[in-house]
């Protein structure tokens, strides 16, 4: 009865550690009831209670930035209470908005009943909260197959459309396939250590059992690579991100590979040497000989993930297919963060994170009102649109240019942020090559990435229209294109309130 | 314990060797002399015409899943209503709070089934105005 | 007890015989029919290999669940679409031939590496019951996941009766 002890103390400051989960909770069951009970055309009530309730549960995580309780775990260890899972949060929360007004926007949404859509997106967002701040493997393990069930069906909403049901489906035979093999190798980490922690894993990394340990890390990062996209494991992207509804491709570009990333970091924080936790100074003499290996490895998977994606990327006509090869490319710019794997590299993926966010579904917003207008995918089929959408053209072409990394825009912030710690390590190493031909790869894919995200640029304005399209231009397009420009050029440009942010919030992590 | 799943085993093995001795036996004993007319399939009689396969009603699909999902929140609830006793001893706030956490768990699942119930996934009668089922397609649109 | 000790090695490697084979004919077989009822006996034999690890809620619920949920549910999936199973392809030979050599590649991996792994000893203690151990855990330890269960089962519900459903409505 050891377990009872604590729960009546300790139950209500543990609830109230998970109050923004609780209220998307309190929010997916309102939205059944509601749809339920409401006759009639209801997707307008759906969708406002839907934002009420994300932006209920963004004023929670907001009193609990300002909390300054230090960092604990919470529910027994279960789950971690710190910073780092608040920010993570904070974007899965943001971008969930974000793409709730996507949807509002999208001709593909609204032939369908939308009570389930929202439902299983905020069940997802839901999901992807308790990953980022799970410490034991069985609640890691519930989250992520919650926020793969919830994706599978919101990849395959709009049943009508064969290629939705067939990116469902791709969707679905790889998720389940890469879930069981990481389960696999959770299970073996289980039967090493005989505990279900996640960093447990740092204990009984002895030069006897090591190949056994980076074999189960190995399985286990396959699953994680599944929901990252990273290059083995990429297969189901394109065909998933170009079938399913675009809000829903720009939700599962962003939050969902957000969430692996969450994933990746809470199951590897151990590696990260200079971050301040507790028996850190244990845990690098044990991980010493090792972290030159799992650097190797990392290096290995961003440098394929990178040249891959912007390789493939360079042939794609469909816009949507081309955005997926261009995330694929963006995980392996991320990924170069995994191989330095220190403090300075940990804050640079943060913010590349956040600015990643709105570059991306910026991006898919942009394909939404083209595919509105058009109803074609294509891009060779949007020659000239600037005659008569220029705003969308002008806001496009900054997201453009901000996804390529080019100066004055926020994705130049993020990238340099990444170059600049890898540049750092390359120089505080004996092993400076190493680091600097990652840096040189990275800024050629950079460059090579140039000509897609131009290309299209360029159909749209270059090159003389072949007939009018003649759908009017709403004042809510305008609207948005501005906000997503805003964000790009202005928030992370000229605003450093960001960067305060997240040094606070890389201090306040624990394991 | 082990004694209890020994008797497990052995009422298994018999049974298999009662039920697959017996066929054996029988196929061993048998004549087989098959002709074209014994091998056709057996209609009461009339000659058989069309394949076996029978248009499939999607109803048993339906049901099948919300089965599912509620038969694991049966096998959740087993254990913890068990346990729920040993919480009355230790003190009361305890027992309310334990009690509390499984109806929140039960009315979760009690939502589900007002929902699977109002869509209709538990309907067994097709709407009226269709006579005959003739329509019935494998795929669900 | 030497009995016991030789009737539980005879129990294990014949469960093991049952999930193999039975698992090798689901994989294997031609009609689709025989490879489900193959993969339930794979499916018991699992339940069976609970039973001797003294996990006697786990084979339960294997059982329950598993043999008496999912598998009827992929029967009633085969009902429903048998016509487009009837002309599944016969794989060219390579590939047969690359998937076996990739299959026996991985499992000499994984051999090698489990028999020099130094894996985590239990001291070894007699048989139990384990539900009521279950039950307290999951009301105290596993609370967090065992709510946030009831959701997952919700979304589940939700999507796949979203998926299934006919044109009414909408």
């Amino acid at each position: 009865m050891q377990w009872t002890s604590g729960i009546i103390e300790q139950l209500p400051r543990d609830l109230s550690t998970i109050a923004p989960e609780i209220a998307l909770v309190i929010t997916i069951l309102a939205l059944i009831l509601i749809d339920l009970l409401m006759r009639g055309e209801v997707s307008f009530s759906i969708s406002f209670f839907a934002i009420i309730g994300v932006f209920i549960s963004l004023h929670l995580l907001f009193n609990a930035f300002y909390n300054p309780a230090p960092s604990r775990t919470a529910f027994w260890g279960l789950l971690a209470v710190d910073k780092f899972t608040l920010f993570l949060k904070l974007i899965f929360l943001l971008s969930t908005f974000l793409v709730i007004l996507l949807t509002l926007q999208s001709n593909l949404i609204y032939p369908y009943r939308v009570g389930e859509y929202y439902t299983l997106l905020l069940t997802a967002t839901m999901a992807m909260c308790f990953l980022v701040s799970a410490r034991n493997f069985i609640l890691f393990y519930l989250a992520l197959e919650t926020l793969s069930i919830s994706s599978y069906v919101l990849a395959t909403y709009t049943k009508r459309d064969v290629f939705s049901t067939e990116a469902g489906l791709k969707y679905l035979i790889y998720g389940a396939a890469a879930s069981a093999v990481m389960l696999f190798g959770i299970s073996y980490l289980y039967g090493l250590t005989g505990t279900l922690d996640i960093t447990a894993w740092v204990n009984v990394l002895t030069p006897v059992t090591s190949l056994t340990v980076l074999l189960a890390l190995l399985l286990v990062f396959v699953g994680i690579a599944f929901k990252i996209s990273a290059v083995p494991f990429h297969f189901w992207a394109p065909d998933v991100y170009q079938g399913a509804p675009t809000p829903i491709t720009a939700y599962l570009s962003v939050a969902s590979k957000i969430a692996g990333f969450g994933a990746l970091f809470r199951v590897s924080l151990p590696l990260f040497t200079d971050l301040i936790i507790p028996g850190s100074k244990k845990i690098l003499l044990m991980l010493g000989p090792y972290h030159f290996q799992f650097a190797t490895f990392f290096w290995i998977i961003s440098v394929i993930t990178m040249t891959f994606g912007n390789l493939v990327a360079l042939r794609q006509n469909n816009l949507k297919r081309l955005l997926a090869y261009s995330s694929i490319a963006h995980a392996g710019y991320i990924l170069m963060g995994m191989t330095v794997l220190d403090a300075a590299a940990l804050k640079a993926m943060l913010f590349y994170f956040l600015i990643y966010m709105f570059m991306n579904i910026g991006a898919f917003y942009c394909a939404i009102v083209l595919e509105n207008k058009t109803r074609i995918g294509d891009i060779t089929h949007y020659k000239g649109i600037v005659n008569e959408y220029p705003y969308l053209v002008v806001g496009f072409g900054v997201i453009l240019f901000s996804l390529t990394g080019i100066p004055p825009f926020g994705g130049f912030i993020g990238k340099y942020l990444l170059f600049a710690a890898v540049v750092n390590k390359a120089l505080s190493t004996p092993h400076a090559m190493f680091y600097f031909s990652l840096a040189i790869i990275g800024v050629l894919n950079s460059v090579i990435s140039l000509y897609y995200y131009v290309r299209i640029l360029k159909i749209m304005v270059l090159e003389s229209p072949a007939k009018k399209i003649g759908v009017p231009w709403t004042p809510v397009e305008s609207l948005l294109i501005a906000i997503f420009v805003i964000a790009i050029f202005y928030l992370f440009v000229l605003w450093t309130q960001p960067y305060v942010l997240i040094e606070n919030v890389v201090k306040s992590i624990i394991v | 314990m082990l004694y209890d799943f020994a008797n497990i085993v052995v009422f298994l093995v018999l049974t298999g060797v009662l039920v697959f001795g017996t066929l054996l036996v029988g196929r061993l004993v048998r004549t087989q002399k098959p002709t074209p007319e014994k091998n056709t399939i057996y209609e009461c009689g009339e000659p058989p015409f069309g394949s076996s396969w029978v248009r499939y009603n999607i109803r048993f699909y339906n049901i099948a899943l919300v089965f599912l999902i509620f038969d694991v929140e049966v096998v959740c609830l087993f254990p913890v209503i068990l346990v729920l006793q040993h919480f009355k001893l230790i003190s009361r706030t305890l027992m309310l709070v334990a009690v509390g956490e499984v109806a929140f768990f039960v009315v979760v699942l009690v939502i589900a089934l007002i929902y699977a119930w109002h869509k209709g996934a538990l309907d067994w009668l097709r709407a009226p105005e269709s006579p005959y089922s003739v329509e019935e397609s494998h795929n669900p649109e | 007890m030497a009995g016991k000790e030789i009737a539980i090695i005879i129990v294990f490697y014949v469960t093991c015989g049952v999930v193999v084979i039975s698992a090798l004919i689901a994989v294997f077989a031609r009609s689709v029919i025989n490879a489900a009822f193959a993969l339930f006996f794979t499916l018991c034999g699992m339940a069976g290999f609970y039973f001797l690890l003294s996990a006697d809620f786990l084979a339960i619920v294997q059982i329950v669940v598993y043999a008496g949920g999912i598998l009827v549910l992929l029967l009633f999936g085969i009902l429903l679409t048998h016509r487009t199973l009837e002309e599944l392809g016969i794989e060219k030979r390579t590939t047969y031939i690359a998937g076996t050599i990739a299959g026996l590649a991985f499992y000499l991996i994984l051999i090698f590496i489990i028999a020099q792994g130094l894996w985590h000893q239990i001291p070894p203690k007699p048989m139990a019951p384990t539900t009521a151990t279950i039950g307290r855990l999951l009301l105290t330890k596993y609370l967090l996941p065992f709510e946030i269960s009831s959701v997952t089962l919700l979304a589940a519900l939700i999507g796949s009766a979203y998926l299934v459903r006919r044109k009414e409505g909408k």
